[in-house]
């Protein structure tokens, strides 16, 4: 049975030695990746795999039209989990600036993110403890969502494409 | 004569609507935004422990009692008056949007109950805090709700979505609904802080005990931070917003941007250095009364002062000396709109691109540093009450202010439907019922779909 543990870490107590035995009884120190973690991950992904199969069962994807090579109307849309991407293209129109929406402001935001434990010293795993950086992801997922928002009502109203501006 | 062709004498009836909406968006958006502030600072004033935020926040609870009732008087005063004098449109809005409008009433239910309930049990529930800051938010997101539901009829007569009306869902997706609701959302916030600190400052100034000077001095940070804060992401929302009717209505942008109204935009950037200077020469005095001296972060704040002036005045130089044509204040040819010549305008500076662009991004980076370094000192304490007569009054043309730019900007929104439909006439709900006649357009509404083939 993996022991899933939950909570805060344990405060290390004055005089605590830590041993072989005890070493994995708190979150910030090192974990052996086999088995816990890979019998965690398989768990996981076999849940996701189980959901995925009924669903492509239950509400399979239809065949559409053949592709037509021909056409000169076709609007071509990313899937919707880019659509706050393809908003930002929006934002930074014309062949000078797509690329900041698209390419450097994203690669930033990677590099942000890989940044992260510099930025974040915080050993603690409660929010509470951690308010910037609970401020700072929130703000980023709420401009993502809001994004995919405000490309999804440009698509409903704009089928045939955005005009030109 | 049909009810729909009373003339108001005088006056006219085009102008009885915004003499009743104004003071009506002025106080919804002041309950919306107090309310969530109060409840936000019950909260706070629970976990720090500190009493001032207590004492703003019921004071703020009662101020919104007293304000709903008046703000409600003046909502259904102008919905009386658009029933009676555009009675096409609102028989055609009550039929798209009745389920957004019966919604809208629940919350008004809502909101009332809940902010009586937040307000009376304040001493009473004293010991259950925990609860009693949960009616508040309770009270603050209904206010909210109303906020984003009526936000489908204002974005929808100046953008109509291209959906038949009959269906319901696709007819709130207008193209500008959702960037609406964002700006106004953090409009609201702004807006209120600012005018907490301008009544701050007001009572600050007229306080005679030391424990009040100090209450007021407090009020007045509490509210500048809210104010300016969320000031900060306006200018990105707003270019947001501009870039939806852009798509959705051109000639409203041009109108309102390059045309006969572009004086408004030239007069929200003189409204925005007035705020942001303001603001951040307030942050320059209050460091010198930090608990902990700051001389460097004090100059570095300084320095930004002078680069928030910088920007500022980069944005207000206009594009040419055509300034406000409805008074005859011009001087020199008007950029025409439709050529491109309004990227190399008479005055070169004026132009939007790359100027105006550098001045926005510009204020909106410096405040940041200037806030946080501002933030950086105020979790070090301040010695609160021996901040100076001049300090406040900055307060109070912050407030000032930002009641005149959201005039402005209200302004600006309807009278974009004033454009497309010939020099005399506009839209009441665009490309789709006109001003003058209420008459719907030939093909119907919504008018025919706008994407380009």
């Amino acid at each position: 049975m993996v022991e899933i543990r939950r909570g805060p870490a344990k405060p290390v107590e004055e005089g605590e030695v830590i041993t072989e035995e005890n070493v994995f009884e708190r979150y910030d120190e090192p974990q052996g990746f086999f088995p816990g973690q890979v019998v965690a991950d398989l768990t996981v992904s076999a849940v996701l795999l189980a959901i995925v199969v009924v669903l492509s069962y239950v509400l399979p994807v239809p065949l559409t039209e053949p592709m037509d090579l021909s056409t000169t109307t076709y609007v071509p849309r990313p899937e919707w989990f880019f659509f706050f991407l393809d908003q930002w293209l929006i934002y930074f129109p014309g062949a000078a600036l797509i690329a900041f929406g698209d390419v450097i402001i994203p690669a930033l935001f990677v590099i942000l993110l890989l940044a992260v434990p510099w930025l974040d010293k915080e050993p603690a795993h409660s929010p509470s403890r951690r308010p910037f950086m609970v401020v700072v992801s929130f703000l980023i997922i709420l401009v993502v969502v809001l994004n995919l928002f405000l490309a999804m009502t440009r698509i409903a109203n704009f089928p045939g494409g955005t005009p030109p501006g | 004569m049909p009810i729909g062709d009373v003339q108001i004498p005088v006056i006219g009836k085009e102008l009885v609507i915004p003499l009743l909406v104004v003071p009506h968006i002025l106080i919804a958006a002041y309950i919306i935004g107090i309310n969530l502030i109060a409840a936000i600072s019950e909260f706070v004033g629970m976990i720090t422990k500190q009493a001032h935020y207590d004492r703003f926040a019921r004071n703020a609870a009662k101020m919104t009692l007293l304000f709903f009732a008046v703000g409600s008087t003046f909502a259904f005063t102008f919905l009386l008056s658009l029933i009676t004098l555009y009675p096409v449109l609102w028989s055609y809005l009550q039929n798209v949007f009745f389920w957004v409008l019966l919604a809208e009433a629940f919350m008004f239910v809502g909101e009332v109950l809940m902010v009586y309930a937040w307000y009376n049990a304040w001493d009473k529930m004293a010991y259950r805090k925990n609860l009693h800051v949960v009616f508040g938010f309770i009270a603050g997101l209904f206010g909210l709700a109303q906020m984003i539901f009526i936000n489908v009829v204002g974005s929808y007569m100046l953008t109509p979505s291209n959906a038949s009306a009959t269906e319901v869902g696709w007819t709130f997706l207008n193209p500008t609904y959702m960037a609406l609701n964002m700006h106004r959302f953090v409009g609201n916030f702004s807006y209120v802080g600012f005018l907490i600190a301008g009544w701050a400052a007001w009572r600050y100034l007229r306080s005679t005990t030391e424990e009040d000077r100090e209450y007021y001095d407090w009020m007045g940070h509490w509210g500048i931070v809210w104010g300016f804060g969320f000031l900060l992401l306006q200018p990105f929302l707003g270019y947001a917003y501009m870039t939806e009717i852009k798509s959705a209505s051109p000639e409203a942008f041009q109108y309102l941007m390059l045309g006969a109204k572009s004086w408004l935009f030239n007069g929200l950037v003189i409204e925005l250095l007035i705020m942001f200077v303001a603001s951040v020469a307030y942050f320059v005095h209050k460091l010198r009364f930090a608990v902990k001296p700051m001389p460097t972060l004090r100059n570095m704040t300084m320095g930004s002062l002078g680069f928030v002036a910088f920007f500022g005045l980069l944005n207000v130089i206009p594009a040419d000396l055509y300034l406000i044509p409805q008074i005859g204040l011009v001087f020199g040819e008007k950029v025409d709109p439709n050529i491109s010549l309004a990227a190399r305008p008479p005055i070169p500076l004026g132009a939007m691109y790359p100027y105006k662009y550098i001045g926005l991004i510009g204020l909106a980076l410096v405040g940041v540093f200037a806030l946080a370094l501002y933030l950086k000192a105020a979790a070090t304490g301040f010695y609160w009450g021996r901040a100076s007569r001049w300090s406040q009054y900055a307060l109070i043309a912050t407030a000032v202010t930002v009641v005149l730019t959201m005039m402005t900007m209200g302004y600006a929104r309807e009278t974009a439907r004033r454009a497309g439909n010939g020099p005399d006439d506009g839209w009441l709900i665009y490309e789709c019922l006109t001003l003058q006649d209420q008459e719907f357009v030939s093909g119907g509404c919504p008018a025919t779909p706008r994407g380009t083939p």
